[in-house]
């Protein structure tokens, strides 16, 4: 009861700070005279969303369509590979290498190089996604794999655990703190990657949206499309954090 | 017969050699540990109590570090004594999984060596009533007090049923009133289970509280000094007030003065 309590109040909080951003915001352009390119007033922002809800929620959807599976395969692969390679030292320090090779990779360049390859179609953007995912939560993945403590090997080797009791026993669920943090940190970074990409061509979705918007003058359709991203990253990320305490719930106290 | 001993070490030396280093951690000890009896080692810090502490349970030492000698557990190899489940671990810190509850800590190893599920029931309910631990089977180790958490891994140690416990300075970390409740806690563990228990510590009082026998390590050379037999009824709370307790405990600290030079 006690925890439902603080989680409201924790909701009421985020809520009502937003609310009083959004006020000021608006009664600061009511006050002061600011050109329309700099920044338009949210009342408008927000009637835009709603006069044009179906083509944005339809925009986005289409990135959405990237940012999920994207960050979903590149979570994914990040684990398995540490999981694969945690016990062989020269092949996880061989793959660490090529790995961070690519993640040094502008974006921008890395967006241009796929492009030629593979083109700018939806496919291209979950690639971008799942490559630039990948790196982080493999690093932390392997990196939690291969730190134990002194005490749980001792005990390990004395009852003979095998290399399979030990991942599942003790290295996967103890990772699982800083596995589940760095996956959700990547809800942002898959949103960003998406979005980007899109800056750099592609065939739908709401980066496009706003880049076309902006070269009509469209601004408040841009405003818009922002605050479309900006509550799916926000409903997204707290989707996770929701998943991450229900998977870790001796992390809470 | 040295079947008949749960230990038996005969002309143990070691010796850390590589990296430029060349250091004697232990020069011929000998000693035997009778089966079920209470024995406690005591030195002073770089006696190579641990070293000797991880030589008898079978756990890998310092890449550079040669042993010479005889170390029998059970008559047998530390090593296969160890895959025998013969040899239960008690470490000074408790290593609890966190993400696991007092039951699931105390049904690791029985979940690791393969267990059927209802006999890890059985011997872990046979374990929280031994250890007193009923009604706290849910918590986790965060939600427990240090020696709480000892307890645990002390249940933990016996759930395969080990004839000899192996205990690493388990209650160091525990205060002076905590300290002597698990010490009352493990004498009535070893006269239920009559387990033999080999007892690390720095603690000359918690010894003689424990032990019918305590063997005094030394440095320079690392060597045992002295055994000194305890000659006391159980529980000691009865004579802990005695002549002959104070003499003992004034006998062992002289040996440790002598043996800390």
């Amino acid at each position: 009861m006690k925890r439902v309590f603080k989680t409201y109040k924790y909701v009421l909080l985020s809520v009502s700070s937003l609310i009083l951003f959004i006020i000021l915001w608006e009664i600061f352009l009511n006050i002061f005279h600011v050109s329309r390119i700099v920044l338009i007033k949210p009342s408008e922002i927000l009637a835009t969303c709603i006069r044009d809800f179906d083509i944005l929620s339809k925009e986005m959807l289409y990135t959405v369509s990237e940012i999920i599976p994207g960050w979903f395969i590149g979570s994914l692969m990040g684990i398995l590979c540490a999981v694969i390679m945690y016990r062989n030292e020269k092949l996880s320090k061989g793959f660490v290498t090529t790995s961070v090779l690519i993640n040094a990779i502008p974006l921008i360049a890395l967006t241009a190089i796929i492009g030629g390859i593979m083109g700018t179609n939806r496919d291209q953007k979950i690639l971008l996604v799942s490559l630039i995912v990948f790196f982080p939560v493999f690093i932390t993945t392997l990196s939690q794999l291969t730190s134990i403590d002194q005490g749980h090997k001792d005990l390990l080797l004395s009852y003979s655990a095998k290399p399979k009791d030990i991942l599942f026993k003790v290295l996967l669920p103890k990772s699982l703190p800083a596995l589940t943090n760095i996956v959700k940190v990547s809800c942002i970074t898959a949103i960003f990657t998406a979005v980007t990409s899109e800056f750099f061509g592609g065939y739908g979705g709401i980066g496009i949206f706003i880049l076309s918007k902006k070269g009509l003058y469209n601004l408040e359709l841009v405003w818009a499309g922002i605050f479309f991203i900006a509550v799916f990253g926000t409903i997204f990320y707290f989707t996770v954090e929701f998943l991450q305490k229900k998977l870790v719930p001796w992390q809470e106290s | 017969m040295e079947n008949s001993k749960a230990i038996h070490i005969d002309s143990l030396s070691a010796l850390f050699d590589g990296n430029g280093k060349h250091l004697k951690v232990l020069e011929n000890i000998n000693f035997t540990v009778s089966s079920g009896s209470f024995v406690s080692i005591i030195g002073p810090s770089g006696c190579g109590k641990s070293t000797l502490f991880r030589l008898i349970s079978g756990l890998p030492t310092k890449d550079t570090c040669k042993a010479e000698g005889k170390i029998r557990v059970n008559g047998k190899k530390p090593e296969t004594a160890s895959k025998d489940r013969e040899i239960g671990l008690v470490l000074q810190k408790p290593t609890l999984l966190e993400w696991r509850t007092v039951s699931g800590n105390m049904q690791l190893p029985l979940e690791i060596m393969g267990y059927s599920k209802g006999s890890i029931e059985k011997k872990v309910s046979d374990l929280l009533k031994l250890l007193d631990l009923q009604g706290y089977e849910k918590y986790r180790p965060s939600e427990l007090s240090g020696g709480m958490q000892q307890k645990v891994s002390i249940g933990r140690a016996l759930a395969y049923n080990p004839d000899l416990l192996l205990m690493d300075e388990p209650f160091a970390a525990l205060d002076e009133i905590n300290r002597r409740k698990m010490n009352n806690e493990i004498i009535n563990i070893w006269k239920k289970t009559k387990k033999t228990i080999l007892f690390v510590t720095h603690s000359i009082e918690e010894a003689v509280y424990l032990s019918q026998k305590v063997i005094i390590l030394r440095n320079k050379p690392s060597t045992i000094h002295k055994i000194v037999n305890i000659d006391l009824e159980y529980p000691r709370s009865k004579v802990q007030n005695s002549s002959k307790y104070f003499k003992y405990i004034k006998e062992i600290r002289e040996y440790l003065n002598e043996a800390s030079i």
